[in-house]
């Protein structure tokens, strides 16, 4: 069955993605299968300077979940090109770099980067990061700011330009209406939410850095909503990529249904790491049974809609 | 490293809130000492995370875990009857023990022994010299001094309270032993920070343990400070480092 999807101007061979953080560059996973069925790969966060990321503990497990703070741990986008990129050239699907930068220019640096690696065929922007000339607020968490970003990237570089959208924002929508109206190419929806765990025999916090963030499928009906209030708002201008919370084919299913044209799977890869491929035959055989084309689900459980009805 | 769905052969309590569970492993030519896997025996989200276990033995087809019942995964664990079946990712683990030299101290302490047992049984079967010093709070958590007989390894005990053995840690007794011995230890952290210490001019190596929520590299999760300021994997650049190389 083809399950290609064409997404700002690209094939990808299907809707099933690895996400930023829980799959590495790629090379891990060889080892355990073939790399080339998925549609595409999101790289571990690259920074323009190596980062060695927090202290331990960086994780947590919760209910259905769990917390991480790593600290976006990387190489730096240099030693990225240079020892981990050659490694990846012969895999035969499409990488997403998800970059990121305390500054504007270091995220246009990474991004400029990567312009001559064909491997990459988009940039991922996480938009989590503290912004160092605003006193650490993200750059995803202020309207203006992340308008700017968007902007001075989109106007800089050639491959298509994605926004991970942080949850721990007032409305989503806003958000991801800012990103478009300033060129964005599509939507990622969502990043980790805030959340904490406290060891109560030692009355401290577990994480290093106290808050860390949450995912895994605890986060998959708000990532759902999300997901639904974006393509509702701005379905018809944009592309949006779902993840949060996937871990079988009816998250998977309920992502689409929401109105995502390829979906992301992240925290499930730790926990049962051929849960993609599994994901991807069961969207084949969901498919067959409902004589529906991928298509036909991107957005599909919008015709039930009723506005008329309060949610609370 | 393969995922594998196997069967439960046997999971028996052999002390305090302690259990030996043997499992199906059709590729036991993979496992090498070091090695672990990650295991979930139970259906459902909550808990979500595989825990992490070295393979403390194999036999023909099979492999055997020690676990202590810690916290909710393991509780169920405990639960587990012969023929049901759990996820295994493994083997797991890329730096692994070096067998090279001839004269081996195994330091175990606690539920640390079996990181080392698969170790001290492939060292016999080289022909190499092996000494195991094991050591626990008490008696009964001596779980491995059966197994450390059935498998004719020379070694003696230790407790904490003078139950068994000799009273005190494994660490008194490396002192007896001269640098023509390779150190190998798995145990608490406290003991393996102890041990760095005072073992500074003599090969020591340790087999890490840390929380992990992958296993195989891509979470980063489980990481130790390496001495040049960066982090390591445990799962993925250990479980087995050079103590020189961390900082515990």
């Amino acid at each position: 069955m083809d399950l290609s999807v064409k997404l700002f101007g690209i094939s990808f061979k299907n809707p099933v993605w690895v996400a930023s953080g829980t799959f590495g560059y790629g090379l891990e996973a060889l080892k355990l299968y073939d790399v080339s069925k998925l549609g595409a790969v999101v790289t571990k966060g690259l920074s323009l300077k190596p980062r060695i990321g927090n202290e331990p503990p960086r994780i947590a497990e919760t209910p259905c979940g769990m917390l991480n703070s790593i600290g976006l741990q990387n190489p730096g986008v240099e030693a990225f090109l240079k020892e981990i990129y050659p490694q990846i050239e012969h895999i035969d699907t499409h990488f997403i770099a998800n970059v990121f930068g305390e500054t504007e220019e270091e995220y246009l640096e990474v991004c400029l980067a990567l312009e001559s690696a064909e491997k990459i065929v988009a940039y991922e922007l996480n938009v989590s990061c503290p912004n160092v000339k605003k006193g650490g607020l993200a750059f995803g968490h202020d309207l203006k700011v992340l308008g700017r970003l968007v902007n001075k990237i989109k106007g800089k570089v050639k491959k298509p330009v994605l926004v991970k959208l942080s949850p721990n924002t007032g409305d989503v929508v806003l958000f991801g209406k800012v990103c478009v109206d300033n060129g964005a190419d599509g939507l990622v929806a969502i990043n980790t939410l805030l959340g904490m765990k406290i060891d109560v025999e030692k009355r401290t916090p577990i994480l290093s850095t106290v808050k860390g963030g949450l995912s895994g499928p605890a986060i998959l009906p708000i990532a759902v909503r999300m997901v639904w209030e974006l393509y509702q708002a701005l379905g018809a201008s944009v592309s949006i990529i779902g993840v949060g919370g996937i871990y079988d084919v009816d998250s998977a299913l309920q992502h689409m249904l929401a109105g995502a044209s390829a979906v992301q799977v992240g925290t499930a890869n730790f926990f049962d790491p051929l849960s993609p491929l599994k994901i991807l035959e069961g969207i084949e055989d969901y498919l067959r049974r409902h004589q529906l084309t991928l298509k036909d689900l991107v957005g599909g459980a919008h015709s039930e809609y009723r506005p008329d009805r309060c949610p609370c | 490293m393969r995922e594998l769905r196997v069967k439960v052969l046997k999971n028996l309590e052999v002390g305090p809130q302690t259990y030996l569970m043997e499992l199906e492993f059709p590729f036991p030519e993979e496992i090498k000492p070091g090695h672990f896997v990650m295991l979930k025996g139970w259906s459902g989200l909550d808990p979500m995370g595989r825990r992490a276990f070295a393979i403390a033995d194999k036999k023909e087809d099979r492999i055997s875990i020690y676990y202590q019942v810690v916290g909710r995964g393991t509780a169920l664990m405990a639960k587990l009857r012969e023929g049901d079946s759990v996820e295994i990712l493994g083997p797991l683990g890329n730096r692994l023990f070096r067998l090279d030299g001839q004269r081996h101290l195994l330091l175990g302490g606690g539920i640390g022994m079996p990181g080392l047992s698969l170790l001290a049984k492939e060292l016999k079967a080289l022909g190499k010299e092996v000494f195991v010093c094991y050591g626990a709070r008490s008696s009964s958590l001596l779980v491995m001094k059966e197994w450390l007989k059935e498998n004719a390894i020379e070694h003696k005990l230790f407790t904490d309270d003078g139950s068994e053995g000799q009273r005190g840690s494994v660490l008194q007794a490396q002192k007896d032993f001269d640098e023509s011995w390779v150190v190998h230890a798995c145990g608490p952290k406290k003991m393996l920070k102890a041990l760095k210490e005072m073992a500074e001019d003599r090969k020591v190596y340790l087999s890490l343990e840390a929380d992990m929520a992958c296993g195989w590299g891509v979470c980063l999760g489980c990481v130790v400070p390496s001495k040049n300021g960066k982090f390591l994997r445990v799962c993925y650049e250990g479980p087995v480092f050079p103590a020189e190389e961390v900082v515990l």
